[in-house]
């Protein structure tokens, strides 16, 4: 799947952090606030001002110039979704990852 | 006398846990960064006695930021028997990162999983006697703000703090621990005088910890054989794994989490999306967050205003004018001296007490603010004002420190320690004194009940945005002054949470304490002094312009004509609060007291100031020079008197432009 920065994702979409892509502060920083490769963040706001995602029971807010940094793998096309739930309420795929 | 530390991430509860532990009252809020120094208390346990120290809040050893470099340093200098690391049971795997860390050097820890009530109602399944084992760390859950777990966590604590460790050691892969255990042998045979252990002084090594490394700086010993090694090692784990050695331990470290979350915690299949979520979506929305924001303090001013000042505020002046009567008579009918009435009913019924009438409304207004703060929303606040922070050059976190500064300058200046950019904190620091405290609400109360009673609530919300305008504006004009790096925002979002009686009861309690304090320290001493020369010298009509309070004021005053209150009065009182801002009003009422038997501040101010003047003065009473506690906690916070002298000045500039401006700008429109 293709790998994106965490601020091109959309509200609602879900992904695996696969690194970090910045400086040595800001990376050991991320790393321990939890934005560690392989942990799943799900996108709660993005829309101007910082953007807000939800990390392992958690919610953290983060400014664009960090996000940027981020690099994440697209898990749940949020379309694809968006339309099933559309089209006569089919439930989300389960393919969330088991711990 | 055995010292236990507490140490976990911002918001994992510590201080409520301390608070729990000791029986104090220290201010626990809901956001992160609520603690930024070192507290420390005793507990009694068993016929022993203990010293618990609550730290600041944070995720890692790395001590970014002022809040978390105190932490580290504690947690690094090992002046402690055991160390309680409080971990959020809803957030383990990113609660646990720290955890590891604390393993790693060997520090003897016990868990407190804290929060198992939210855990339990978000579905998140804990086995924590699984999870002790996975470590090798006593585990005791806790849910402290109900005092649940409490003796059973300290009970644990005595048991543990008298015993070997068991602490597993964590692995990084099988290279990295070969490099680490040669490593390890060579600090050893290099035998150098070390407080560390040697296995974790490796990997400090290995993460090229420049704290770590600065400390062995100047030990030949160390730079010859042990660096030398360090570097060699680094070198062959980057050629063979392509990482530098650091985040290939990072990795680990999360490896190693995750493999424990994963045997011990069962979280739901998909997360509900919670009524926070929901709130989220509202109050944080693009458009509508700054005017919800605006809102919500609006309605607080608004209620400050009825229920606090024009109910139960005026109930407590007719009491304080009551009292005041009877005491006056009283001292007639016992023939006291003249001299001790006229300090009793003008100095301390006049002044201190004029002060004292405005518990109520502190009570209310700050009843408000634990509200917002308790449920979680001063977070959001903070999130929403980033974008206009940010388009002034300004971080995030910077609001953060000023909603506390309405509270008081002192904590808020304080509060910057989270910021973890010099510049950014510099700013901070410069820029909180124009947040209107709660010291500053007598001032703008006695103005308004005399000369805008009808929109009592408006004006003080217009002197707060005010506040915030011009701090915003110094703030961009800093940021254009100031060179630094650029700064990063990050924070975490706490859980909306319904406010307990107790939490807001004790953040109320702080702040009706802390005046009423005030009140009888320095306010009186103020008072009492400027009393002293409103009297002499001897034989001069006490509170007129010859006494040498009124020569000192009449001196000063013709600076503020231009601003409309050119008065010997209103110059020595505003001189007055440089020493605490209630000393305004404290001056105010004594020096007209005495001069109109019987009358009330409000009306005596009604004859000398106009509505323009007025509001001139509450302007000027709003920015202009910050009290000696906030000069002295800026002195502290920067380390430089010169930054000290400079906020005292600069802010007094401002506040006099503000000042004349308001007055001839409502001139030429023809305002009196
Ligand atoms: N539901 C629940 N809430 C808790 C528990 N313990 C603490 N809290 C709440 O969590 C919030 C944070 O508590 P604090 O004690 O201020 O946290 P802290 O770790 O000292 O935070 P910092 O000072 O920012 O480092 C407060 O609103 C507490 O009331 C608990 O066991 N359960």
């Amino acid at each position: 799947m293709e790998i994106r920065t965490l601020d091109s994702l959309a509200v609602g979409e879900k992904g695996i952090i696969t690194g970090i892509n910045g400086g040595r502060t800001a990376t050991i920083r991320l790393f321990e606030m939890g934005f560690n490769r392989g942990s799943e963040v799900c996108i709660v706001k993005n829309d101007i001002g910082p953007i807000i995602v939800s990390l392992a029971g958690s919610k953290i807010a983060l400014g664009w110039g960090l996000a940027r940094k981020i690099m994440v793998q697209l898990k749940e096309p949020s379309m694809q979704n968006a339309e099933a739930w559309d089209k006569g309420g089919m439930k989300y795929a389960d393919n969330s990852i088991s711990r | 006398m055995q010292t236990i530390a507490l140490v976990g991430n911002p918001n994992s509860g510590k201080t409520t846990i301390f608070n729990a532990l000791t029986g104090t009252n220290q201010h626990v809020g809901n956001w992160p960064g609520v603690t930024v120094e070192k507290k420390e208390g005793i507990i009694k346990f068993q016929n022993r006695e203990y010293s618990v120290i609550d730290l600041p809040g944070t995720y890692g050893l790395g001590g970014y930021s002022e809040d978390e470099a105190i932490a580290r340093d504690f947690i690094l200098k090992g002046d402690h028997d055991i160390i309680i690391n409080v971990v959020d049971a809803t957030n383990l795997e990113r609660n646990l990162y720290l955890t590891t860390l604390l393993m790693e050097m060997g520090a003897k820890v016990i868990i407190a999983l804290n929060m198992v009530d939210d855990a339990e109602k978000r579905q998140i399944k804990v086995d924590y006697e699984r999870l002790s084992k996975e470590l090798g760390i006593p585990v005791v859950p806790t849910v402290a703000s109900k005092g649940r777990g409490i003796d059973q966590l300290m009970q644990k604590t005595a048991e543990t703090i008298g015993r070997k460790n068991h602490i597993r050691d964590i692995s990084y892969g099988k290279e990295i621990d070969e490099k680490v255990a040669f490593l390890k042998d060579i600090i050893e045979r290099h035998q150098i005088d070390r407080e560390y252990p040697s296995r974790w002084l490796a990997i400090k090594l290995l993460e090229n910890d420049e704290d770590v490394i600065g400390k062995y700086q100047d030990n030949a010993a160390f730079k010859e054989g042990v660096l030398a090694e360090v570097k060699k090692t680094t070198d062959e784990i980057l050629a063979t794994s392509g990482m530098e050695p650091e985040m290939v331990i990072l990795d680990k470290r999360y490896e190693f989490i995750n493999q424990v979350v994963s045997k011990a915690v069962v979280r739901p299949k998909e997360e509900i999306d919670t009524i926070s979520d929901k709130i989220d979506r509202v109050v944080t929305h693009k458009y509508f967050g700054i005017p919800i924001f605006a809102l919500i303090m609006f309605i607080i001013y608004q209620l400050t205003f009825t229920i606090g000042q024009d109910i139960l505020g005026e109930a407590l002046a007719g009491g304080i004018e009551k009292l005041g009567e009877l005491v006056a008579g009283w001292l007639e009918a016992v023939n006291s001296p003249e001299i001790l009435n006229l300090f009793i009913i003008d100095g301390l019924f006049g002044g201190v007490g004029a002060v004292l009438e405005f518990i109520p409304l502190i009570m209310v207004m700050y009843m408000m603010f634990g509200i917002l703060e308790d449920s979680g929303y001063m977070a959001r606040a903070a999130y929403i004002m980033d974008r206009s922070m940010r388009a002034l050059g300004l971080h995030g976190k910077t609001f953060i420190s000023m909603i506390i500064g309405t509270g008081c300058n002192v904590p808020g200046v304080m509060s910057t320690r989270t910021l973890e950019n010099k510049k950014d904190r510099m700013i901070a620091i410069l820029i909180n004194p124009f947040m209107s405290c709660g010291a500053r609400l007598p001032i703008y109360m006695v103005f308004i009940a005399a000369f805008f009673p009808k929109h009592g609530g408006l004006v003080l919300f217009s002197l707060y945005a005010i506040g915030i305008i011009v701090a915003l504006t110094m703030g961009k004009i800093f940021s254009k002054v100031f060179r630094g790096e650029e700064s990063f925002f990050i924070m975490e979002l706490p859980p909306y949470r319904m406010p307990t009686i107790k939490g807001i009861g004790l953040y109320m309690w702080e702040q009706v304490w802390s005046f009423v304090h005030r009140a009888g320290t320095v306010i009186f001493l103020v008072v009492s002094l400027l009393w002293i020369l409103s009297i002499l010298p001897y034989g001069v009509e006490p509170y007129s312009e010859d006494s040498i309070l009124g020569i000192i004021g009449s001196f000063i005053a013709p600076i503020f004509r231009p601003a409309g209150f050119g008065t010997w009065q209103a110059s020595v009182g505003l001189f007055a609060g440089i020493a605490a801002k209630e000393a305004v009003v404290g001056t105010l009422g004594m020096v007209y007291a005495g001069v109109e038997e019987g009358a009330r501040l409000i009306t005596s101010i009604q004859g000398v100031f106009t509505p323009l003047s007025a509001y001139a003065f509450l302007i000027m009473s709003l920015l202009y020079t910050p009290c000696a506690a906030t000069i002295a906690t800026i002195y502290k916070e920067t380390n430089s008197k010169r930054w000290a002298w400079f906020s005292a000045v600069y802010t007094f500039l401002i506040g006099w432009t503000g000042a004349v401006l308001v007055y001839q700008v409502g001139r030429l429109f023809g305002l009196a």
